[in-house]
């Protein structure tokens, strides 16, 4: 069975690309909704030893006197996979000012819940993040962004002639903008395991990419016969069987990830599996067109870089 | 045989073999085999000692451990107490029991003797002496197998993060404008990180790290504290005591004008317990005072806390020679007068001076807990911080926590792992086999690298590992499915293997070496937990190519060696 990828590379092109408009969109419109990592703030981690609900929470806090923030402000998620529903994470704005008297203020809201509603003290689990910590976090995150783009990119330049990089780099910005507007929509929790998820899909999704690209230079060498696009066709389907192999082992460790792997990395498991389906979507249907659009479809032409 | 297939061979079986020796003694199968206790407990306080009893109360049995003086490791090491061991030996032992639901006391220790007994019983439930080899056997305290095997293995464990372990993560900004004119601010974050080094010691905590970070800040991981709030005091006070002699005092600032700043300063007393134990239920009192100390704490010798005539903690200061004679000098010279015990710039308590003070010796008394005295002592002993310490960033992980998060992660790579498995076999056949012994291998190799290596296992770690397990075989796919295509030109097996590996083989690397460059800026970029992702994923891809490339390749060889076959299962 041979698919005909490259027949309808205009439809494909439009799609992605109405893809990637939707989610420059959604990043402009919502933008990441930013963990604790990134914009300061804390987070508790629950087990009460009373079944309890959202609204019975808010109301504890706001038996407290001299909170610094509103009860409406307490973002409450329940914990999954406790039916009981005593097991709850509670995020709170971050106390502005950092001084000595900062972390006297965290354990006071703490020792007071202590009083009003007992919690487990071996399942708990509290970070308190100050602002300046999680502005710094933003800056080195984006800082290591950019330092991975720029590695993969040398990477590639060295590796592939000119209109081959462009294509991976192409399907590379495709499947980053397209993620990150995926955790836009879904309200993600943007934590630093998400933006290690979005590093590692980008070192991931170039390398489904590069096997396209080695096998269509490879075909150039040694098939003279058919047209470019049939060429790039005929590889895509070469290497059909790998892609999408490589991708299902992947998932399924992502997908267990995501199903068994606990809270703490739901999040980080749950963008790296959109990234990685995603990461082969563009390599069959962005990566090898653009090589196409960007070379001409000529038989054997030569290329220089 | 070839020759390079021979080599091949042995290289991987001595790969094999580390990588056991390397990853059993992190495994619970170790415990069953050489025991809870560790080598040298075991070998001072031997099991062939321990003699079993009946309780005089006709329920319980007794179990008395004895420590050998002359055991070799108290003679290897001359600062190694036999009654530290035996007590140390007795608090493992109780704890264990406990957990195995028995009740456990330790009773009649004889340290001169070197002997110390457990009284075990159990609610509603008779236990007398034949019960006791029983009850120790579950305990799994000592070696079942000869202990001398375990000298065969390493003695490194593998290093569970704080997110796995439970414990404590903090970090301080020090606050350099904080630091006093005549003291040297250069280095305060340095001697900062000291004195916590110190009071983190003499409070006693295995295995913590403190750390000097960019930006002057302290960062402090406590593996397996949970007493945070008491941890957090203990780090962040300053402990700058000074004795002032007290010119007036009363409950307002007003009360005291007019206050010469050159030559005076006010104070408030510090929050006192109320008798019932509530913090700050008394009023403040305010205290002019002469602005010069007579004493500080940096003259002082030696602190500990105590209990004052009526039993309530205290603490008691020994001043060095040079302190007490500042002290004899100012006691002397205001007989009558009030000395105000200032803490970190609160008055904690003043008394009067009944007379003069020659030996040294003080004491601070107030409303203290018990807890509170021992901190204060504690910091005293450990000096005073040069800054102030504000805390800018922390975490605390509960225990149960993070033994739930090992439970999820290893029952998400065992279904993982399976998945992978069952799928290789199903489309590869015996090729798919040969995949997933090599990923099981990539697994071992992982694992063993991070305990050699002393890396940290973290959550977003074992994620790393559960991941490199479906990448691990991409490797493998990437091969097989070219040989399926060199095979279904015309091309004999061995040419299709030999091929095959040969033209993937760049594709391979291509492909590996992206994913390795962000997972070196991951590791670069990010801390604790990420860090934890980077390496094993990252030590995973590495040991990937020698898994799907050398070892694969070599099964393949010697599967398919013999010129003969033409069928391949794949």
């Amino acid at each position: 069975m041979k698919f005909r990828f490259m027949d309808y590379r205009n439809q494909l092109f439009t799609f992605s690309a109405v893809l990637t408009i939707i989610s420059l969109l959604l990043f402009i419109g919502k933008g990441f909704n930013y963990g604790i990592d990134f914009k300061g703030g804390s987070i508790l981690h629950l087990r009460f030893n009373e079944p309890m609900n959202e609204p019975k929470i808010r109301e504890t806090f706001g038996k407290m006197p001299n909170l610094y923030f509103k009860p409406d402000q307490l973002i409450i998620q329940a914990v999954g996979g406790d039916a009981s529903g005593r097991e709850f994470i509670v995020q709170y704005p971050a106390l502005v000012r950092e001084d000595a008297d900062s972390s006297r203020i965290h354990s006071e809201i703490l020792e007071q819940l202590r009083k009003l509603a007992p919690f487990s003290e071996d399942a708990l689990s509290v970070a308190n993040v100050g602002p300046t910590v999680g502005g710094e976090m933003k800056q080195q995150g984006f800082l290591a962004a950019v330092i991975s783009i720029i590695g993969i990119l040398l990477y590639l330049a060295w590796r592939f002639e000119f209109q081959s990089a462009t294509g991976a780099i192409i399907s590379l910005v495709h499947d980053l903008v397209v993620v990150s507007g995926a955790v836009c929509l879904l309200g993600i929790e943007f934590d630093v395991t998400v933006l290690a998820a979005l590093l590692t899909m980008l070192g991931y999704s170039v390398n489904d990419s590069i096997v396209v690209l080695d096998r269509i230079r490879e075909n150039r060498r040694l098939v003279r016969t058919a047209s470019f696009a049939e060429l790039i066709n005929d590889s895509i389907n070469q290497t059909l069987g790998r892609t999408i192999n490589t991708t299902i082992t992947t998932l399924f460790t992502l997908v267990t990830l995501l199903l068994f792997g606990g809270q703490s990395i739901h999040n980080f498991a749950l963008t790296l599996t959109i990234g990685v389906a995603f990461g082969t979507y563009s390599s069959i249907f962005i990566a090898a067109p653009v090589l196409l659009l960007m070379t001409g479809d000529k038989v054997g032409k030569k290329v220089t870089a | 045989m070839r020759s390079d297939h021979k080599f091949k061979l042995i290289v991987i079986f001595v790969v094999f073999l580390l990588t056991l020796l390397y990853t059993f003694p992190s495994t619970p199968w170790w415990e069953s085999s050489f025991g809870l206790l560790t080598r040298d407990e075991q070998v001072a306080v031997p099991f062939a000692q321990l003699v079993y009893k009946d309780g005089d109360d006709g329920s319980s049995g007794i179990i008395e451990f004895a420590v050998v003086h002359g055991a070799s490791i108290f003679t290897k090491n001359s600062s190694l107490r036999p009654e530290d061991v035996l007590t140390s030996v007795a608090d493992t032992s109780r704890r264990r029991l406990m957990d195995l639901g028995y009740e456990a006391k330790i009773v009649n220790p004889d340290y001169s003797k070197g002997t110390l007994a457990i009284r075990v019983a159990k609610k509603e439930q008779k236990i007398g002496k034949a019960d006791l080899p029983k009850i120790m056997a579950q305990t799994n305290l000592y070696a079942s197998l000869p202990l001398g095997l375990s000298y065969i293995f390493p003695q490194s464990k593998i290093t569970l993060g704080l997110d796995l372990k439970g414990g404590i993560d903090l970090v301080y900004q020090v606050d350099l404008s904080s630091v006093s004119k005549d003291d040297n601010p250069a280095d305060a974050v340095k001697r900062s990180v000291e004195i916590i080094r110190n009071r983190i010691d003499i409070y006693g905590v295995a295995e913590p790290q403190i750390k000097e970070q960019e930006g002057h800040r302290i960062r402090i991981q406590l593996p397996g504290v949970r007493d945070i709030e008491r941890v957090k005091g203990l780090i962040q006070s300053t402990a700058m005591l000074k004795f002032h002699i007290v010119l007036n005092a009363g409950a307002s600032v007003a009360e005291l004008e007019p206050v010469n700043p050159e030559t005076e300063m006010v104070l408030i007393s510090a929050a006192q317990r109320s008798a019932q134990g509530e913090l700050g239920a008394a009023q403040g009192l305010y205290y002019k005072l002469k602005r010069e100390p007579e004493v500080t704490g940096r003259d002082l010798k030696y602190a500990q806390e105590g209990f004052d005539d009526m039993g309530g903690p205290m603490v008691h200061l020994a001043f060095n020679p040079e302190g007490a004679i500042k002290f004899s000098k100012a006691t002397g010279q205001h007989l009558g007068e009030k000395l105000a015990i200032v803490l970190d710039n609160k008055v904690h308590s003043a008394p009067e001076i009944q007379s003069k003070i020659t030996g040294g010796l003080a004491q601070i008394t107030g409303r203290f807990s018990l807890d509170e005295a021992k901190n204060l002592a504690i910091v005293l002993r450990a000096g005073a911080l040069p800054a102030n310490l504000n805390l800018i960033e922390s975490r605390v992980v509960g225990p149960t926590l993070g033994a739930e998060s090992i439970r999820a992660g290893w029952q998400a790579g065992l279904v993982g792992a399976f998945l992978v498995v069952v799928f290789m076999i199903t489309y590869y056949k015996a090729a798919g086999v040969m995949a997933d012994l090599a990923v099981l291998f990539n697994i071992l190799i992982t694992f063993s690298a991070l305990v050699f290596f002393g890396g940290t296992l973290t959550l977003p770690g074992i994620a790393g590992l559960v991941l490199s397990v479906g990448m691990a075989v991409d490797a493998n796919i990437i091969i097989f499915e070219r040989i399926r295509e060199e095979l279904r030109s015309g091309k004999t097996v061995r040419a299709s293997i030999e091929s095959g590996f040969d033209r993937a083989l760049t594709c391979v690397i291509d492909s590996n070496v992206t994913t390795i460059l962000t997972v070196i800026v991951l590791y670069v970029f990010g801390s604790g937990p990420i860090r934890g992702f980077a390496t094993t994923l990252g030590i995973g891809l590495v040991a990937n190519i020698f898994t799907a490339i050398i070892c694969v390749k070599l099964a393949m060889d010697l599967f398919y060696g013999r010129a003969k076959s033409v069928e391949m299962s794949i």
